[in-house]
């Protein structure tokens, strides 16, 4: 039931352009929280990319809630990762929280393990 | 220390490994004169020869030489192996050992026995009287050498670049699965380079801008990964740098050699298979050598000698390494699993990796059987001619390999029990052809590892133990009371009670002042038991159950009121909170458990070490259910258990003293002490009549 609401979520974002689940637009705290969803292809991979372009333009560091990634994929690792590097030029943070067994195996296959323990770290920075 | 005194230690340390090897050799040329054996002691004799040479150590060159011209007609056919040559070249192997002796530790070879063995292979070899100068020194050993035992590992590296082109993601396919795809051939270690991922604006999500180095050991061939190579072939630059084929480890001919890595990545248009094939060694050239059997031998993988004190340093700092390990499994145990997932993650990791360093350095210590079966073939024979009796020594499992401190220490208790088989256990040639049996003694040492212990078997044809002779001595020393009611097995074991028997008379074969307890003592410090199994008229076997190693050891956590005590997890068989039902009061000091059809003794922790506090009915405490090594299950009374948790043992007899029960300490996680239970002894039925001594305290 669970899998089919969080489809059902990512369909309804992709046909609105706010795939983010969880995302509160014009959530005045300084830190946006946003929830990946359980699969992310390359067509939605450009919504969660235009998501996170959007809240770096907000000037506000970002918190992934990875806890429902169930098939990662190297294009989602990657597309954490730029927005690393762009969050971070701008002193901003891109954090993940509670990442599930999938994504942090994937992290690892993928030879990036390190950069997987510094995503997490920044969420448990004070 | 000197480079000299560096190079003559090295030297000695060559002599030990030889002179063994040696020893074999002659005991299997007393079984089968096989060219192999001739050609193998020649080379040790010719290797102790020339090093002793160059250090100019006379005594030992002039006598190797002759020792070393005996073997050249020998192999050569020209001299032929009877008995009186095999007692020649067991005596010469003796006398090569006092001499090796003399000159690493000034200890004097005797002088006539020396003489009289020189004086024989001279003879035999049709050497001139007078010495002859030994040769010069000769570095390189021959090809056939090589230690026998060294075998080269199966694995080849591999080096692979991999470079995703820009429709490989749009193509469908994942750059993840390929690098699991890799994984599975073998051990991967996956370098990501990410400098070219652009920042947000500019990523364009269908295109990989991560590349990767892979380091893969493998035993796949190196089709299985042109496979991967070809499936991605336009679609990105897939290149294999492969290392020598797995038996060319140390001769690969410039011509095979890998050629310099090349990293540039060739534009998408360009095939990766082609730089694939460049970077692959020329196959022909590399197999040719290895037709060679000789050649092949001298590929073997390398070895380094290590000093045993930095052995010693490595296994302390893992030790270390555990303790600190399992500090922080304990200071995470608070935290939110959710939150910290990738922290307990990474914990988990560093737990695998730890002990992968704690396996290795335990592979490290370990060493053959054999360093200490090999010299009982001399024992034996020594035996026979001091005892006129004919023995057959049969020898199996030399190369299970136990720890280096286990293998040191076996050497006096399997000592021990080899003369006593012989003195006692296997009867003389008379007496057993009246037996109907074969006049030759049979003496079978064999070892075989059972889980993480080595179980090290002394079998002897003999008359077995016997067991109306051990009961009365036992009774006239006061060991048992005259009106005891013992099983066989208990009767037997008495010979394993301090300062038990049965000799008439001391001999000067095993009646030495070590008696059996001091065997049993010796393989109980070890972390050890012995056991022992005897039909009258058929022989006995003594088993020695060792751990593989003495150092660290997989424990779980009990608590009897406010100490710790340890249980090792490998003895662990169950454990449960009993029914009411299932305990059975004999009387009302030792209650049973009946478990599984059987009834186990329960061994009550709390009061065997006199621990005020514990729970004391069983149904409201826990009974861990435990098998030690080759001994029989009882059940020990615990009020909790608290976890599992790998543990580095600590000698509690070097930092304490010897306690009865007790097998060891160790530190937890959290900083306490704790004691390991010694599974053995608490289990023994004479233990479990009597009180165990004043407890130490865990904190």
């Amino acid at each position: 039931m669970a899998t089919v609401l969080t489809e059902f979520g990512i369909l309804w974002g992709i046909l609105t352009r706010r795939v983010l689940l969880g995302v509160r637009v014009g959530d005045p705290t300084p830190i946006g929280r946003f929830e990946l969803p359980s699969t992310a292809d390359l067509a939605t991979m450009r919504d969660i990319k235009a998501a996170l372009a959007e809240r770096l333009e907000a000037g506000q560091s970002i918190h992934l809630d990875a806890s429902q990634v169930e098939e990662p994929s190297t294009a989602l690792i990657q597309l954490i990762e730029s927005a690393a590097i762009s969050y971070g030029a701008r002193d901003l943070q891109v954090g993940l929280v509670s990442p599930s067994d999938a994504l942090c195996q994937a992290y690892e296959d993928l030879g990036l393990f390190g950069a997987l323990m510094t995503r997490t770290a920044a969420v448990a920075e004070p | 220390m000197t480079e000299e005194e560096d190079l003559k230690r090295i030297f000695f340390l060559e002599c030990e490994e030889l002179l063994g090897s040696a020893e074999s050799s002659v005991e299997s040329l007393r079984n089968e004169a096989s060219p192999e054996a001739i050609n193998a002691l020649f080379r040790s004799v010719h290797s102790v020869k020339g090093g002793a040479g160059a250090f100019g150590m006379d005594r030992l060159a002039k006598f190797a030489h002759a020792f070393e011209s005996f073997m050249d007609l020998l192999r050569k056919g020209k001299a032929e192996l009877d008995q009186a040559a095999l007692d020649l070249l067991f005596d010469g192997v003796d006398v090569l050992h006092m001499l090796v002796d003399e000159s690493q530790h000034g200890k004097p070879a005797p002088a006539a026995r020396v003489d009289a063995a020189l004086a024989s292979l001279r003879q035999r070899a049709g050497l001139e009287e007078e010495p002859e100068e030994a040769e010069p020194f000769e570095p390189e050993i021959p090809a056939e050498a090589a230690p026998s035992n060294a075998i080269a590992a199966p694995l080849r590296q591999y080096q692979i670049r991999f470079a995703p082109g820009p429709r490989l993601l749009a193509a469908g396919v994942d750059p993840l699965l390929i690098l699991r795809t890799i994984k599975q051939l073998g051990t991967a270690s996956v370098e990501a380079e990410v400098s070219k991922i652009p920042a947000l604006a500019e990523l364009d999500p269908s295109v990989c801008h991560i590349s990767w180095t892979i380091a893969l050991d493998s035993s796949a061939p190196k089709r299985d990964l042109d496979e991967i190579a070809e499936m991605i072939d336009d679609l990105a630059t897939f290149e294999i740098d492969a290392g020598p084929e797995p038996d060319m480890a140390h001769e690969v001919s410039p011509a095979a050699a890998p050629e310099p890595k090349a990293l540039a990545l060739p534009s998408p248009a360009a095939p990766s298979a082609p730089a694939a094939k460049k970077t692959e060694p020329a196959a022909p050239a590399a197999k040719e050598p290895a037709a060679d059997p000789a050649k092949a031998r001298t590929q073997a993988t390398p070895t380094v000698r290590v000093d045993v004190p930095k052995l010693e340093r490595l296994g302390n700092m893992v030790g270390e390494l555990i303790i600190t390990q399992a500090f922080l499994a304990r200071q995470a145990a608070g935290l939110d699993t959710d939150q910290y997932r990738s922290l307990f993650r990474a914990l988990d990791e560093m737990s695998q990796h730890i002990r992968d360093i704690a396996d290795a350095a335990t592979s490290i210590r370990a060493q053959p059987l054999k360093v200490v079966f090999q010299r009982f073939g001399a024992l034996v024979r020594d035996l026979e001619k001091a005892t006129s009796k004919r023995i057959r020594l049969e020898v199996q499992g030399e190369s299970v390999e136990i720890d280096k401190t286990v293998v040191e220490r076996l050497s006096e208790p399997l000592t021990h029990l080899i003369r006593n088989s012989i003195d006692h256990g296997i009867e003389s040639t008379e007496k057993r052809l009246a037996a109907g049996k074969d006049p030759v003694g049979r003496l079978r040492l064999s070892a075989e590892q059972r889980g993480s212990h080595v179980v090290i078997e002394l079998s002897d044809d003999g008359g077995g133990i016997n067991r109306e002779r051990v009961l009365q001595k036992a009774i006239e020393r006061g060991l048992v009371a005259p009106d005891a009611q013992l099983s066989d097995e208990e009767t037997d074991h008495l010979i394993f009670l301090p300062g038990f028997s049965t000799a008439e008379a001391v001999t000067s074969i095993s009646g030495r002042g070590v008696g059996m307890d001091a065997v049993r003592a010796t393989i109980a410090e070890m972390g050890g038991q012995v056991t022992l199994t005897s039909h009258p008229g058929r022989g006995s076997t003594f088993s020695l159950h060792l751990p593989l190693s003495l150092a660290i050891l997989d424990a779980m956590v009990t608590l009897v009121a406010r100490h710790n005590y340890l249980i090792p997890i490998s003895a662990i068989v169950e454990s449960l909170r009993p029914m009411p039902a299932s305990i059975v009061r004999m009387d009302k000091q030792n209650p049973m458990l009946s478990w599984r059809g059987s009834m186990l003794r329960i061994v009550n922790l709390a009061k065997e070490f006199s621990i005020p506090g514990a729970v004391e009915d069983p149904t409201q405490a826990i009974l861990v259910v435990v098998r030690p090594a080759g001994g029989d299950l009882f059940a020990l009374q615990v009020d909790d258990l608290i976890g599992q948790e790998p543990v580095v043992v600590k000698s509690l007899e070097k930092n304490y003293r010897k306690v009865v029960g007790l097998s060891g300490a160790t530190i937890l996680g959290d900083g306490r002490p704790a004691l390991i239970l010694d599974l053995p002894s608490l289990g023994s039925a004479q233990l479990g009549r009597r009180k165990i001594e004043a407890p130490v305290g865990a904190d």
